[in-house]
């Protein structure tokens, strides 16, 4: 565990020192201020709209950002050499990985909840109302959502490089929260092996869809079951697992070769 | 004698396409504790490759290596060994302190011991003055020295050096060699790759010679180069009786 908490905190200083994290924060700041002076119609705009688009930007701009950070990780070890200087001390492969992935998964938890913290104050400032456990929710699935981006883009820069690795994710992601959801929708066009091929999808792919909760916020429809919160952890914690450990796989068996001569 | 380093009939081949490359071809040898041991050869012998086995960065085909008694590709195996490549691999938006930190928290020295080894070591490579500033502002005889200095966080008893002074001007040279004949001093293995022959003969107690993926000749300095001149001579002379044997 020490070996893992050790990578993490090289993670966390290297993203305090690169400039991408400030910028999104301030990007994210300033179009929540922005909507505030927004007078749409010769009215202001209502406090609800504020929290809705905030949340999605703070979804957006975490999504991209975990899947940006994620996707440099390895790549960069590996083009700048550290990874030799990491495999040359008494830690194991999948330590490294884990150490990546809890380093970057806790940075994403810390910058969300300032995303969340801007949005909060901005709408509470406009006087909205809403059930803060239920927001506190919400910023769990949505932390979970994060840990799973993560490990995903960790996983497909094992095989791919940075740009390819990353778009991977992101197509991923997308695919899975947009068009996964819908698949029951085209069933009902289908048969044969049509149908048994989109119900293979539907089944094996990841719902991401489960992670984003904003409506319960957004049209007050309360908190969450204890059970099926703890059922939608559970499954992200699994999904999580699942690219962790194809990514300890892949990682264990690779072989890194800079400047020998071949 | 004790061994600490010990490579047995390694056999590692390379695919590019539809050629297979044999990269080693049965490389056996052993190092003796306290030993300075030179690793020669010309370029694309299997020097790196070889190292790069030991250091559990690639898989033999087949065949063993261990280092103190371990099989190189466990973790623990690297505990007791200090690594310093040809170009030190460092984290440049870390300070020279912090870099040797996360070096000792990976070898798990305790918190008290590493900022007293610390201390020591950036004095020894005379980098305490520049041990606050970012490593993307060193020049490349500094980034040498920090790269020693990681080697050293853990009191190694195994050094491996793959050629160490690579590109580093006459005086950056010296330095290092001066460092590395302190630890020799002090007892420590040392495991030394170069193409400065000159300084293999100066520093080290053996060599081992390797060409075309195999060791042609290995054996303590004095003894190897003969009445030969000197270490290039005889260099030169054993890789051109490998090239007529094959």
């Amino acid at each position: 565990m020490a070996n893992i908490i050790t990578i993490a905190q090289t993670v966390w200083l290297e993203m305090l020192r690169r400039k991408d994290l400030y910028i999104i924060l301030t990007l994210q700041a300033f179009f929540t201020f922005l909507l505030t002076t927004v007078d749409a119609f010769g009215s202001d705009v209502p406090s609800s709209y504020i929290m809705d688009i905030g949340l999605m930007l703070a979804f957006l701009l975490s999504i991209a950002m975990s899947v940006a950070m994620g996707a440099r990780q390895i790549p960069n070890e590996i083009r700048s050499g550290t990874i030799f200087f990491i495999l040359t001390k008494p830690i194991d492969r999948f330590e490294f990985l884990l150490g990546k992935w809890l380093g970057l998964w806790s940075g994403m938890v810390g910058a969300n909840a300032l995303f969340y913290l801007i949005v909060t104050g901005v709408t509470l400032s406009k006087g909205y109302a809403f059930e803060p456990l239920v927001l506190v929710q919400v910023f769990c699935l949505h932390s979970m959502l994060l840990g799973i981006v993560v490990a995903m883009s960790l996983f497909f820069t094992l095989f791919l490089t940075q740009g390819a690795g990353g778009t991977a994710t992101g197509i991923f992601v997308v695919l899975c929260y947009l068009f996964v959801p819908r698949i029951p929708n085209l069933l009902a066009y289908e048969s044969g092996w049509r149908s048994t091929a989109l119900s293979l999808i539907y089944y094996l792919s990841p719902h991401l869809e489960l992670f984003d909760m904003r409506a319960r916020v957004l049209h007050g429809w309360g908190m969450l079951g204890s059970g099926i919160l703890i059922g939608t952890i559970a499954y992200g914690l699994l999904l999580t697992a699942i690219f962790l450990g194809l990514a300890g796989i892949i990682f264990r068996k690779k072989h890194f070769t800079r400047g020998a001569n071949l | 004698m004790e061994t600490i380093l010990e490579v047995t009939e390694l056999q590692l081949s390379f695919k590019h396409g539809k050629n297979e490359h044999k990269a080693l071809d049965g490389v056996s040898f052993k190092v003796g504790k306290g030993k300075t041991v030179g690793f020669i050869g010309p370029n694309g012998s299997g020097k790196t490759t070889t190292l790069h086995v030991l250091l559990g960065f690639i898989a033999p085909d087949s065949g063993t290596a261990t280092l103190l008694g371990e099989d190189t590709s466990s973790a623990s195996s690297r505990s007791r060994i200090g690594y310093l490549s040809e170009h030190p691999e460092c984290y440049k938006y870390m300070t020279g302190r912090e870099y040797l930190e996360l070096t000792a928290k990976l070898f798990r020295i305790s918190k008290a011991e590493r900022k007293e080894r610390i201390d020591k070591l950036l004095d020894e490579v005379e980098l305490s003055s520049h041990a606050h500033k970012r490593i993307a502002t060193y020049s490349r005889g500094m980034l040498q020295r920090i790269g020693l200095a990681q080697a050293l966080v853990n009191d190694p008893e195994l050094l491996i050096l793959d050629e160490p002074t690579n590109g580093l001007d006459p005086l950056g040279r010296l330095k290092i060699r001066k460092l590395i004949e302190q630890l020799k001093k002090q007892g420590k293995t040392i495991f030394f790759s170069s193409h400065e022959l000159s300084e293999i003969e100066t520093v080290c107690d053996e060599i081992i010679m390797i060409a075309n993926g195999r060791i042609i000749q290995q054996g303590p300095v004095a003894e190897l180069i003969g009445d030969k001149p000197n270490l290039e001579h005889y260099f030169l002379e054993a890789l051109q009786t490998e090239k007529e044997r094959a």
